[in-house]
C-alpha cells in the first residue's frame, strides 16, 4: 500500500519542480519546444546572464555538485506563422549585419556617403533588411541616407531580365557612369541569391566597381 | 497459518518477481529529444536532392577524449554518406596528431571543408532516482540527462572560415517499468509520427530508433546540410569556386534557382524526412559509438591526416552573445 502511494505521488513531487522543462511537457504531447530557443549553460554563464534566476557558482567550486542551466525562452514568432525562409534570414541579421557592415567600410574611404538596399523576393522582408544594414551601417559611425539611388527606366528593364548575380555589378557600373552615385558615394546592397538559402549575401559598389563581401 | 508471514511458494515467487521487475524495467527505456542552440531550426534544402552536384568536400571529425578515433570515423562516414546522396563528392579524415597530410581528391584539393566536432557537456544521473528505482523494483523511473555540443565549420579552398555553427542536443533518458507503461499507453491515442517509442539500452539514446533518434538525425543532418548548401553559395559569390549551373528541370527543382526567378514561398518549407536505413543513425555522441554498430562501405575512403601545420585563420567573432535586435 505504502509502495502505492509513492508510485503515485513520486512522479508528482518530480514532475512539480521540473513543470517548466520542455522535455517533461514532451511527455504528454506538448509540441511547443519548437517554439522555445533554448542553450545549455555552464552555472557562471548562467549568472552572469540571468543574475535574479541563478545564483552565482560557489567560491568552493564543484567538488561535490555540478550546476549548470537550460535556458529557454520564446521565440518572438511563433513557429509557422511567419515563412521558415523570412524567419531563418531575419534571425540571423543580427549576426551578419554587423560583419558585412565592418566589411563595407574597410572597402571604402572613411567620408564616404553611403546608400543602402536589399533584393529580396518579399518586400516587407526587404524593407526590414535595408533598414536593419543601415542602422547597422550607422552604429560604426558611417554616414547613410536610406534612399538608394534610382536606376533610369530603361535600365530597369534590362536589369529584371538578369540574374541578381549580374544584375548588381552591371547596375553598380551603370549608376556610376549615369552620374547617380558619385565618386564619394558608395552602395551597400544586401541580397538573397537562392531560393533555398538562409543567409543573404552583402556587396559594395564604389566608383563603378561592384565587390562582394559575403 | 499467520497472515503476516509467508509460506514456501510465496517465498520463492518474491525474488521471482523482483527479478522480473527488474529485467522487465531494464529493457524499458524511454528516450526524450530537446534540440538546443538552433538545431530545431527550419531547413530549407531538401536533403535527398542534388543541392552540392559535384562539390568536392571534404569532411574532417575531430576526435577527443571522450570520442575515440573509431567514433569520429563512423561519424565521418556517415556524414559522406548524407552529403554524397546530395551528389557531393566526399572525402573524409579523422585529423590525428604526427601523421602526414597526404592529397585529397587527387591532388585537386577540396573546395568545401566541413570540420566537426562533437563532445558531451552534460552528464546526470540523480542518486536518489537510482535507490528508488532499485528498491521499488522499478516501479519508479530512473533518470538520466545527457547535453551533447555539435561544432561545424565550414572553410574555403583558401582556408579562410566561409560559415560556422554551434548546436546543441539534450537527451533524458526514463527507465524503468511505470514511464516505459505511461510511453505505452500514451503511444496507442498518438499518430505514428509522435510516438515515444523505446530503446532497450540504457545509457545509450540510439541503441534503437525512436522518434528522439529520428528527430535528431533529421535535425542533425537538415542543418549540416543546410549549413554546407549556404556555404557554397557563399563560396561560389566569392570566387572561391565556379557556380555549376543546373542542367535541366530535374535540377532545376533541387532549388538552385536565382531566388527572384520564383515565387516567393507563402508557407514554411516541410521539413526533410529522417534519414532511416543506412542513414538512419546520425554521427554518434561521445561514449554513444562506442557500442556494437554495424559498420558500412561508403564511397569515400577513410583516410587519415594530421592537422594542417600552423594556426588556422581565426574563426569569425562569437556573436551570440551579443544584445540582439529584433525585426
Amino acid at each position: 500500500m505504502e509502495l502505492f502511494w509513492l508510485t503515485l505521488l513520486y512522479p508528482l513531487l518530480l514532475f512539480s519542480s521540473v513543470v517548466d522543462d520542455p522535455v517533461v511537457r514532451r511527455w504528454f504531447g506538448d509540441t511547443e519546444q519548437r517554439n522555445l530557443e533554448c542553450e545549455h549553460l555552464s552555472q557562471q554563464e548562467a549568472y552572469e546572464r540571468f543574475p535574479v534566476a541563478v545564483p552565482p557558482s560557489s567560491p568552493r567550486g564543484t567538488t561535490f555538485v555540478e550546476r549548470d542551466a537550460v535556458v529557454c525562452r520564446p521565440m518572438m514568432v511563433r513557429a509557422g506563422l511567419r515563412d521558415a525562409r523570412d524567419e531563418l534570414v531575419l534571425s540571423s541579421l543580427h549576426a551578419e549585419l554587423p560583419a558585412a557592415a565592418r566589411g563595407a567600410l574597410a572597402a571604402a574611404p572613411a567620408a564616404t556617403r553611403w546608400f543602402v538596399d536589399a533584393h529580396y523576393p518579399d518586400l516587407r522582408v526587404a524593407a526590414k533588411v535595408q533598414t536593419a544594414s543601415a542602422v547597422a551601417l550607422r552604429e560604426l559611425g558611417a554616414s547613410v541616407h536610406l534612399q538608394a539611388p534610382l536606376p533610369a527606366a530603361g535600365d530597369v528593364e534590362v536589369f529584371h531580365s538578369l540574374p541578381i548575380e549580374e544584375k548588381l555589378p552591371f547596375a553598380c557600373a551603370r549608376m556610376w557612369r549615369e552620374g547617380s552615385l558619385g565618386d564619394d558615394d558608395a552602395l551597400l546592397s544586401v541580397a538573397l541569391l537562392r531560393e533555398r538559402e538562409t543567409l543573404l549575401h552583402a556587396g559594395v559598389c564604389q566608383a563603378g566597381r561592384w565587390r562582394w563581401l559575403r | 497459518m499467520n497472515a503476516g508471514s509467508q509460506g514456501p511458494t510465496e517465498t520463492r515467487r518474491t525474488p521471482l518477481a523482483v527479478a522480473l521487475s527488474l529485467l522487465l524495467g531494464a529493457g524499458c527505456v524511454v528516450t526524450t529529444y530537446q534540440p538546443e542552440r538552433g538545431l530545431g531550426r527550419p531547413v530549407l534544402v531538401d536533403t535527398k536532392a542534388p543541392n552540392l552536384e559535384g562539390t568536392r568536400v571534404l569532411v574532417r571529425c575531430f576526435s577527443n577524449d571522450e570520442l575515440p578515433v573509431s567514433a569520429a570515423q563512423q561519424g565521418c562516414r556517415q556524414l559522406a554518406r548524407a552529403f554524397s546522396a546530395q551528389g557531393a563528392v566526399v572525402e573524409t579524415e579523422v585529423p590525428r596528431p604526427g601523421k602526414g597530410q597526404a592529397q585529397s581528391f587527387e591532388g585537386q584539393g577540396p573546395e568545401l571543408v566541413l570540420e566537426w566536432k562533437s563532445r558531451r557537456i552534460k552528464q546526470d544521473t540523480f542518486v536518489a532516482s537510482d535507490l528508488l528505482y532499485c528498491l521499488t523494483c522499478t516501479c519508479l523511473p530512473l533518470v538520466a540527462e545527457y547535453t551533447f555540443a555539435h561544432e561545424g565549420e565550414v572553410r574555403g579552398r583558401d582556408g579562410s572560415v566561409l560559415l560556422s555553427a554551434k548546436y546543441q542536443a539534450r537527451f533524458v533518458e526514463t527507465v524503468g517499468c511505470a514511464s516505459g507503461t505511461l510511453a505505452f499507453l500514451l503511444d496507442l491515442y498518438r499518430p505514428e509520427e509522435e510516438k515515444l517509442g523505446w530503446s532497450t539500452q540504457f545509457d545509450n539514446p540510439f541503441a534503437n530508433e525512436t522518434k528522439a533518434t529520428r528527430d535528431y538525425s533529421r535535425d542533425v543532418y537538415g542543418q549540416l546540410s543546410q549549413l554546407l548548401y549556404n556555404a557554397k553559395a557563399r563560396s561560389e559569390v566569392l570566387g572561391l569556386t565556379s557556380r555549376r549551373r543546373p542542367r535541366g528541370p530535374q535540377d532545376a527543382a533541387a532549388g538552385d534557382e536565382p531566388a527572384a526567378s520564383r515565387a516567393p514561398s507563402t508557407g514554411s518549407a516541410p521539413a526533410p524526412e529522417s534519414q532511416t536505413g543506412e542513414m538512419a543513425f546520425p554521427p554518434p555522441p561521445p561514449d554513444a559509438a562506442a557500442q556494437d554498430t554495424e559498420v558500412t562501405t561508403t564511397p569515400a575512403e577513410n583516410r587519415v591526416f594530421d592537422p594542417a601545420e600552423g594556426g588556422p585563420p581565426a574563426p569569425p567573432g562569437d556573436p551570440e552573445h551579443a544584445p540582439r535586435q529584433h525585426y
